[in-house]
């Protein structure tokens, strides 16, 4: 009985000593990623690299030649990434929160099923697939890339990201407050607006943050569908630069290698600070429920 | 026994609440409620009873049109306000003039104290000045003998609240809009004796005007409170009579076990 017993507290220690040793061997990839990231990304980091737009190839090449930093920065990229991404929020954070409602208040309905299939399916779509989509129809159709394609493309993908996000905060809503809004007279659309988002804003603002920050970081879609452009444009049906497809484009080029790592480092800082703005509003506009 | 205002309201034909062959079932043949008709009597507390499972929430519920938010549940027959039947007025309309008191108190979360108990209006769209705003708030809380504790803190959120309160803060809320009739479903049961007296006292004062109907917590609640009472059994109204008459000497057999069951 007591070899036994000792034997289990031995299996808990080595189970324990496994977890640790494979949770440190995860950690290496990451670390170092981080590490290359400061390492190789700082080197590039001064004010003209967030006011001025990307250098040209012979800008580069004789930079590189007579062994200078590059010049020139990543503003056009900023300024598109920011822009593609606000067109992308208006066409998907309404709808996609009215959809998100409606699936969560019939779930049993014919049409609701269906939403639900095609939004899971999109889901987990490769985005290339999306990107090529729109290439096909937007693109081709309009004869230029340009920035409402993309966001179109990043619509797409994002827009399954918000559904989700708002059909898994009302479920975590006891049914009693929208019982008790109703109860009092309430019309249904009353108690969404004056009880369920003010109770769920958190929540919502912290899933609209997450979809945020994955979309932030897709390139593929973007390479057909804005291509690109070397200056900061602000028109939506022209060619626009974004922070990935500049991390694309430098890393095509191998005298613009520097460039790469700053730029990325940038791009994972604001990831991060995003992810921290998240969960602080998570924690700060958290709202405990009674008894549950 | 019954309210001073029940003349009155009987002469103008007010506050008659009639149920027809009340039936609801969740599931096709199974029945939570089965053929219910019952006229509620005006101005006075009506108590329901009945063991868990019973249908008492149900009938509150379905008196309040909350079924319809369930696609599946199916009610028949009818229930008729002053004569109209309920389903065919506006639903706004009926859940004003019904309020409704959940067994677990359900402040709502992002709002405080103050705009707790004027909820009602603001779900309602009906816009009030600063002065109505602070009389209604004022004698709603005044009504459910919550003024003196909270009226410096009306801006703390309402879960800084005990459960106590919290729960005649819903009754405020309710109030607040000047239903007729008060639908309560055990609202007692998360709460403390003390409170659950205050709250007692509270139905005791609001019958003169106000037709109220509670699922009791306990028959001595029951016997306590209410003028009348109904004893349901598996979504039968077996028993309808004045509270007395029937704790005393009730006249089914059934009651009479639920009643000996309940007193051992
Ligand atoms: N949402 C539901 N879906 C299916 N059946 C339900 C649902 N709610 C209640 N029922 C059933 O309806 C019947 C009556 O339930 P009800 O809640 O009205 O009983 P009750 O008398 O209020 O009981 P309690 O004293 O436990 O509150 C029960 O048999 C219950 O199983
Ligand atoms: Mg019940």
């Amino acid at each position: 009985m007591i070899s036994y017993q000792k034997f289990r507290i031995y299996i808990d220690k080595f189970f324990h000593v496994i977890v640790y040793l494979f949770s440190f061997i995860a950690l290496i990839p990451f670390l170092s990623i981080i590490w290359t990231l400061l390492k190789k990304g700082l080197i590039h980091v001064n004010p003209n690299f967030y006011t001025q737009t990307s250098p040209s190839a012979t800008e580069a090449i004789l930079a590189n030649l007579s062994g200078e930093i590059i010049p020139g920065g990543i503003l056009n990229g900023i300024c598109g990434s920011l822009y593609i991404l606000l067109i992308t929020i208006i066409l998907t954070v309404p709808l996609g929160f009215f959809i998100g409602v409606y699936i969560h208040e019939n779930r049993k309905q014919k049409f609701s099923i269906f939403i639900q299939y095609i939004s899971a399916i999109f889901y987990g779509m490769p985005s290339i697939i999306i990107g090529i989509t729109v290439y096909v129809f937007i693109v081709k159709s309009f004869h230029s890339f340009s920035a409402w394609a993309g966001s179109v493309a990043l619509s797409v993908l994002m827009l399954p990201m918000i559904i989700r996000a708002t059909d898994e905060t009302l479920k975590s809503l006891p049914t009693y407050l929208k019982e008790s809004g109703l109860a009092l007279g309430a019309s249904y659309t009353s108690v969404i607006l004056r009880v369920i988002i003010p109770t769920a804003k958190g929540n919502l603002l912290t899933g609209l943050l997450i979809s945020v920050s994955r979309i932030l970081g897709v390139t593929a879609p973007l390479i057909v569908t804005t291509l690109g452009c070397s200056m900061v444009n602000w028109d939506i049906t022209k060619p626009t630069s974004s922070i990935t497809l500049l991390i694309w484009n430098f890393s095509n080029n191998p005298c613009m290698a520097d460039m790469v790592w700053s730029t990325s480092l940038f791009l994972f800082i604001f990831i991060i600070v995003l992810n921290i703005i998240a969960k602080h509003i998570a924690w700060k506009w958290k709202i405990t429920l009674p008894h549950e | 026994m019954p309210g001073n205002g029940k003349l009155h309201y009987l002469m103008n034909k007010k506050h008659l609440l009639e149920l027809k062959n009340v039936s609801v079932s969740f599931s096709p043949g199974i029945y939570a409620i089965k053929n219910v008709s019952v006229s509620i009597k005006p101005c006075a507390i009506t108590s329901v009873i009945g063991a868990s499972g019973a249908g008492k929430s149900t009938l509150l519920r379905s008196i309040n049109r909350m079924h319809e938010l369930y696609p599946n549940i199916k009610l028949s027959g009818e229930i008729s306000l002053d004569g109209k039947n309920i389903m065919e007025m506006k639903p706004i309309e009926v859940r004003r003039r019904i309020g409704m008191v959940f067994q677990m108190p359900n402040p709502f979360p992002a709002m405080n104290i103050y705009q707790n108990v004027l909820s009602g209006y603001k779900l309602n769209k009906i816009y009030l000045s600063k002065a109505e705003k602070d009389e209604i708030v004022e004698k709603s809380l005044q009504d459910v003998a919550l003024w003196d504790e909270v009226k410096n803190s009306l801006n703390k959120s309402a879960l800084s609240l005990t459960v106590g309160q919290q729960q005649r803060l819903c009754i405020a809320r309710t109030l607040a809009l000047q239903p007729e009739f008060l639908l309560m479903d055990d609202p007692t049961s998360s709460i403390d004796p003390i409170c659950t007296n205050r709250i007692e006292e509270l139905m005791y004062r609001l019958k003169d005007n106000h037709t109220i109907i509670v699922v009791a917590h306990n028959l001595s609640q029951a016997s306590r409170i209410s003028d009348y009472a109904m004893y349901l059994e598996k979504g039968e109204l077996v028993e309808y009579d004045i509270s007395n008459v029937m704790f005393v000497a009730p006249k089914d057999k059934r009651t009479e076990r639920y009643i000996t069951e309940q007193i051992e």
